[in-house]
């Protein structure tokens, strides 16, 4: 019987040790990061204060990018993409132009779910705003990415467009600009409408861009362009 | 089958056996259930990998989701009913106890994979949540829940008056991974569920339920299965035994701690990270038991593990798991990590604990359990030979074709020359490697499920009356 209770005190010890130490520790240490202006200021009191009137980062996700990122979620986007930004010495994601400088915690507290990713059969998509600004690029390239990058692993995602016929009746004027001679056009007479599902997945694309200042994590690449 | 044997032990390991039949058959075949259909996602994963239009304009079929249903498919669907099937017996048998209530049980499995069914759907329609191996939707966690408790009711009633004689390693590890697992698994929920935290916090949490999943919940259970076959199936006992209780305390402990290795270089406190690797390492000292106990005792008897099939699985599990911590100890090495970071590393990594570890000794452990059960041999060893050469050339092609893949997509990566697109292409050749090993797998367990039936029916065929017995014999 004492085997057994020094047998099931151990087991307990095990699990919570690591709980206390590894979970309970980073919630005291990360749990009350807030969001900041990009320097700080010294008050008459000696304490480093937030600029008054500077914009706060990393800022709120707008209702449209909200519902983008839940798209992401539910197609799985994570699967392929990561959202973060490592040191230097542990791999060239600054090089790659991922983003201007490495991402640090407080760059993750306003979003519902944290997308930190775990493989990168595609590219890390931390900065994609800043490097993909064209909306009809992104529509193109979710619709089916051999139109704008040939030979790519990506799925496409055709069921978040609407294949319609051209008349004087539908509203075209959204539709799908496709490359001269791409062989995934559509035919004349049919036109391809974004759904609001695919509006507000690319309005969160365009939104993902971590090259702006923290006290804690200050750009210092210089605009690598693409 | 109704002739009674005289020797007395024997009528009471039957009395545990058939104790449990009931239950322990709904596990079996749930579990091979599950286990068919995640190698199906499986390989419409690999096809997608390679031609990324196949299927793709069903929604649900969407590469994200196809990859969420395998892996809730292998984890609460294969890996918990095979450890529903295994632990208990090897338990009951250990403590000379036969299961009391075993309806409570059954009823617990029912609703288990209830959970698990309505979460597949709920991926389907995608309501995954973004957590890799806890993507099952978050209604259905509760319901997971509720099946758990069932099951602890049950162990509570069935062992109230039982002062249990904990003194083989097997019976630490089940016991284990029992009260580990539902604890995780409220941990994990309630901070990225239910109530979920702020930030990489989630990360940390996900991290931690991963890690704790793999190696507090699957790995126990395989290690308690290990260390009840190996000896008895060698008719060798464990060598070194008395380091054996040494390996089961580093090994949960350092393992439990070595969660956040899956962070390393991400946005988290730097002191986290540095912790668990100083842990992984440290894995070495019950990595370094495990080979002496384990694959030391299984070669120690060669003739026997010639010839046994169930031996020959276990043991082919047992090398894939040392090999496992070892690589894992590699990669938390920063200059490798450097490379193996976000790469088919990690996928080959994941797939070499579930399939060549867990899977391989729960195919071993069913080969030895249902027929005892049934108390029924296999009357050719042919087929059941057949699936263990299928499997072990699955694992290992598909094994290759990742870490050899991963090895060369990570290198490409730190040449910033090559754009994404290039990387990609260039793994073509891995990706079709890797869906041969996915094909050969999907093979090897259909016929798994086809061994086990076949003896399932052959033993039914040989219960029906005489008579119409006899009338089969005369259409033959
Ligand atoms: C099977 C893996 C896979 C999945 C799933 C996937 N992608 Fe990709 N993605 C890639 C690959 C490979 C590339 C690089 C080639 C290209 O541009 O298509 C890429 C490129 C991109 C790019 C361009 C990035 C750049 O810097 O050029 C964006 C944006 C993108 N993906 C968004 C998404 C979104 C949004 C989803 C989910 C709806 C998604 N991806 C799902 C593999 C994937």
């Amino acid at each position: 019987m004492n085997h057994f209770s020094i047998l099931l005190f151990g087991i307990f010890i095990i699990l919570t040790s690591s709980f206390l130490g590894l979970i309970s520790s980073s919630l005291n240490q990360l749990g009350n990061l807030k969001q900041s202006t990009e320097t700080l200021e010294l008050n008459d009191a000696g304490d480093l204060i937030l600029v008054e009137g500077d914009p706060l980062y990393p800022m709120k996700l707008s209702g449209l990018s909200e519902q983008g990122h839940l798209e992401y979620i539910k197609l799985g986007c994570v699967n392929c993409h990561t959202q973060q930004v490592r040191r230097e010495e542990l791999g060239k994601d600054l090089e790659r132009g991922f983003g201007q400088r490495v991402t640090v915690p407080r760059d993750y507290i306003m979003q519902a779910n944290v997308l930190l990713g775990y493989s990168r059969i595609g590219p890390d998509l931390s900065s994609v705003g800043a490097r993909k600004t064209d909306l009809n690029w992104h529509l193109l390239h979710l619709y089916n990415p051999q139109i704008t990058s040939p030979g790519s692993l990506m799925p496409p995602f055709p069921f978040l467009f609407e294949t319609v016929e051209i008349s004087e009746t539908t509203a075209t004027d959204n539709a799908l600009v496709f490359p001269e001679g791409n062989p995934y056009s559509p035919k004349d007479s049919i036109a391809i409408i974004p759904t609001k599902r695919a509006i507000a997945l690319v309005e969160y694309l365009l939104n993902l861009d971590i090259n702006y200042n923290l006290p804690e994590a200050v750009v210092t690449k210089n605009d690598t362009g693409e | 089958m109704s002739q009674l044997s005289t020797e007395s032990r024997y009528d009471s390991l039957n009395a545990i056996d058939s104790s449990i039949n009931k239950a322990a058959f709904y596990f079996i075949i749930s579990a091979i259930t599950w286990l068919i259909l995640s190698s199906l996602f499986a390989v419409i994963g690999g096809v997608k990998t390679i031609s990324p239009n196949f299927l793709s304009t069903y929604e649900g079929f969407t590469f994200g989701r196809i990859q969420a249903m395998l892996n809730s498919t292998l984890i609460m669907g294969w890996c918990s009913n095979a450890i529903f099937a295994v632990a208990f017996w090897i338990m009951a048998r250990l403590s000379k106890t036969p299961i009391k209530h075993g309806g409570i049980l059954l009823i617990a499995g029912i609703i288990w994979n209830i959970a698990l069914t309505l979460g597949l759907l709920g991926i389907f329609i995608g309501d995954a949540t973004a957590y890799t191996w806890m993507e099952f939707p978050r209604y259905t966690s509760g319901i997971f829940l509720l099946a758990y408790t069932l099951v602890a009711v049950w162990g509570i009633i069935a062992y109230r008056h039982k002062q249990n004689d904990y003194s083989y390693v097997s019976q630490w590890y089940i016991l284990g991974g029992l009260l580990w697992f539902p604890w995780i698994f409220v941990i994990g929920q309630f901070f990225i569920n239910w109530f979920p935290v702020r930030g990489v916090l989630q990360s940390i949490v996900h991290a931690w339920y991963i890690n704790n999943v793999f190696y507090l919940w699957l790995c126990p259970i395989a290690l308690g299965a290990c260390y009840y076959f190996i000896p008895k199936l060698s008719n060798t006992p464990i060598r070194s035994y008395h380091m054996s209780s040494l390996a089961f305390w580093t090994f949960v402990l350092f393992a439990s701690w070595s969660g956040m290795t899956y962070l390393i270089g991400a946005p988290v406190p730097v002191w986290l990270t540095t912790t668990s690797i100083v842990f992984a390492i440290s894995l070495a000292i019950p990595t370094l038991i495990f080979y002496v106990n384990l694959i030391g005792t299984a070669f120690g008897n060669f003739s026997q593990l010639k010839s046994n099939l169930a031996l020959k699985f276990i043991t082919f599990g047992s090398v894939a798991f040392v090999l496992h911590l070892i690589i894992k100890m590699g990669l938390s090495v920063s200059s490798i990590d450097a490379v193996a970071r976000f790469t088919l590393i990690y996928e080959a990594h994941h797939w070499q604990l579930i399939y060549g570890f867990f899977s391989m000794i729960f195919f071993g452990a069913f080969y030895y359990l249902v027929p005892t059960l049934l108390n029924h041999p296999f009357k050719s060893f042919f087929l059941p030979n057949l699936h263990f050469v299928l499997s072990a050339i699955g694992i290992v092609f598909l094994l290759i074709a990742l870490y050899l893949g991963g090895w060369q997509q990570g290198t490409q990566y730190n040449t910033a020359e090559l754009s994404f697109l290039e990387i990609a292409q260039n793994l073509s050749l891995w990706m079709q490697l890797k869906l041969v090993g996915l094909s050969i797998l999907f093979i090897a367990n259909l016929l798994f499920a086809f061994n086990i039936t076949a003896l399932l029916l052959s033993k039914l065929l040989d219960a029906l009356p005489s008579f119409s017995k006899d009338k089969l014999n005369q259409n033959t």
